[in-house]
């Protein structure tokens, strides 16, 4: 019963945030854009992590170089264009880095995530002021209506592909993974390609969205193109709604960004306190994160 | 009848010490092998090649007359090869059904659609005794029904050969007569070849076909269990040798 409340609750919702720009200002829809955002992220990096347990907090990364591909390429580009070509920059470096990088478990490859965001951080930076560049303006990008939109797309592709990775056979397989590794080896799941698949596939979006946050700030400039604080928004926002169920990373985006909505304007020094807080009580005490509270009181 | 499984002048060394010494053996199709030794006579690391865990320093494995000691484990179980493991390596988080469908939709024998996964996963667990347990996560079963929930993993995957690492250690008297009924039936059923490392030795001498004794690595013995009974190399290295 709760599910099915739950599920018209998120349907209104749903269509509340969608119909913002025919209804409300720039602010309003600023906001339902960057809901919107953490969505397709979070959703993203469920793939990834809710399905296999390897957890990355270095997500950013992808965010970061579909970002940088975007400034890059320039204005000029229809978004048609750019913006799935910095999905497939961000999905190429997945690809070529997946294999070493998902040899490592556990602790050591959450670490190894961070320090990989970083490194590519750093060197974007590197990059940049050998070629003199030190941040980057961009002129005439798409209206915020127009980002908005794209950024519903995008959200809609990651909840899409959450839900068809969880229901197919691959999916089954990278749960598998998660549970056991070793068992998962012996009963014929072939675990390097699905991690590395996973791990290509939960790059994606995060590239695409990346690209179309950085026409929205018309500015690139490295240090916040990879703020580690994207990745960890990412997980905290995964581990209070939930990364067992698609719903979850929607109901987790959509709680920390009305809370962060009221807090910055009214308290902004206890924002991040406050996360904090969240995030320690749900590990401890809901585990399963909003979602998973839910539909076990339902069972 | 024909060979399925021939292991052939198997050697693997760490550092200095041979797990394994020039070990050859072959399985008939539909038999079954018990495999026995003292703890690290190297039964284990010949579990460990076969299934595709461990390469050996040299020799040979043959499934079916082509090679398979390069295949990693995932591709030598879709060749119809599944083990299960001495400490138990349930899929913790998920049910019990949830672990054996998974393991039809891989393996030898893929299911097609997840129902049909389901369905076998149903049936398989019917077999083995769990039918009831189905909806129980993996991890709150008692230690002889998450043994039973790793051959019925294994069995789900379609595999021809099954090797079966110490299923019955740490059963009670009545689980090991129960578990033994089990297996039968699903030799039987089935017409798998088992490949079975037990220390229980009462039960491998009548559950097995043939028996192969490993002692510091090397195959000292092999035959029917009358003839291991009665074997003196055996009698030595379990017993020590008479002055």
């Amino acid at each position: 019963m709760r599910a099915r409340w739950l599920d018209i609750a998120l349907a209104l919702s749903f269509l509340a945030v969608a119909g913002l720009p025919f209804y409300a200002g720039d602010y309003a829809v600023g906001v339902g854009l960057s809901f919107l955002m953490w969505v397709a992220l979070t959703q993203s990096w469920t793939v990834l992590s809710g399905l296999t347990g390897y957890v990355s907090i270095g997500h950013v990364v992808f965010y970061g170089l579909g970002a940088y591909v975007v400034v890059l390429l320039g204005t000029g580009l229809p978004l048609l264009v750019s913006l799935p070509l910095a999905g497939a920059a961000a999905f190429t470096f997945a690809m070529l880095i997946g294999y070493p990088v998902l040899r490592v478990r556990g602790p050591y490859f959450v670490i190894l995530t961070f320090g990989l965001a970083e490194l590519v951080k750093y060197g974007v930076i590197a990059l940049e002021s050998y070629l003199g560049k030190f941040s980057r303006i961009m002129f005439g990008g798409p209206s915020l209506q127009t980002l908005f939109g794209v950024m519903l797309v995008l959200a809609g592709l990651a909840t899409a592909l959450a839900w068809l990775v969880r229901r197919s056979r691959f999916g089954h397989g990278l749960m598998a993974i998660r549970e056991n590794e070793e068992a998962a080896e012996t009963i014929g799941i072939p675990i390097a390609r699905f991690k590395l698949l996973a791990f290509a596939l939960s790059s994606i979006v995060p590239g695409m969205v990346g690209g179309t946050m950085v026409l929205r700030s018309s500015y690139f400039e490295p240090v916040p193109a990879f703020d580690p604080m994207i990745s960890l928004t990412m997980v905290t926002m995964a581990i209070i709604g939930g990364s067992d169920d698609i719903r979850g990373p929607i109901l987790g985006a959509g709680l920390l960004v009305l809370v962060s909505e009221f807090l910055w304007a009214r308290a902004p020094q206890v924002y991040m306190i406050i996360i904090g807080l969240l995030l320690i009580a749900f590990v401890l005490f809901a585990p399963g994160g909003v979602c998973g509270r839910l539909l076990r009181q339902r069972a | 009848m024909t060979t399925l499984l021939e292991i052939r002048h198997l050697t693997k060394s760490f550092g200095g010490v041979h797990a394994l010494d020039n070990v050859s053996l072959s399985l008939a199709e539909g038999m079954i092998m018990g495999l026995m030794g003292a703890n690290g006579a190297g039964k284990t690391t010949l579990f460990g090649i076969v299934a595709g865990h461990l390469r050996p320093t040299s020799g040979d494995v043959r499934y079916r007359g082509t090679s398979i000691v390069a295949l990693r484990p995932d591709q030598i179980c879709r060749r119809g090869i599944c083990r299960t493991f001495q400490i138990v390596r349930p899929f913790s988080g998920l049910s019990v059904r949830q672990s054996v469908a998974t393991a039809a939709l891989f393996g030898a024998e893929p299911a097609a659609t997840m129902r049909a996964a389901s369905e076998r996963a149903e049936q398989i667990l019917d077999l083995i005794g769990l039918g009831d347990r189905a909806d129980t996560p993996a991890e709150e079963l008692t230690l002889s029904a998450q043994k039973k929930l790793e051959v019925a993993r294994a069995l789900a995957t379609g595999c021809r050969l099954l090797l079966l690492d110490e299923v019955l250690a740490g059963c009670t008297a009545a689980e090991v007569t129960e578990m033994l009924d089990v297996l039968r039936r699903i030799h039987r059923e089935r017409s798998l070849t088992i490949l079975i490392i037990e220390h229980v030795m009462r039960a491998l001498m009548r559950f097995a076909d043939r028996i192969a004794v490993l002692h510091h690595g090397e195959l000292i013995a092999e035959g029917t269990p009358a003839q291991i009974a009665e074997d003196p190399r055996v009698h030595d290295a379990y017993l020590g040798s008479t002055p």
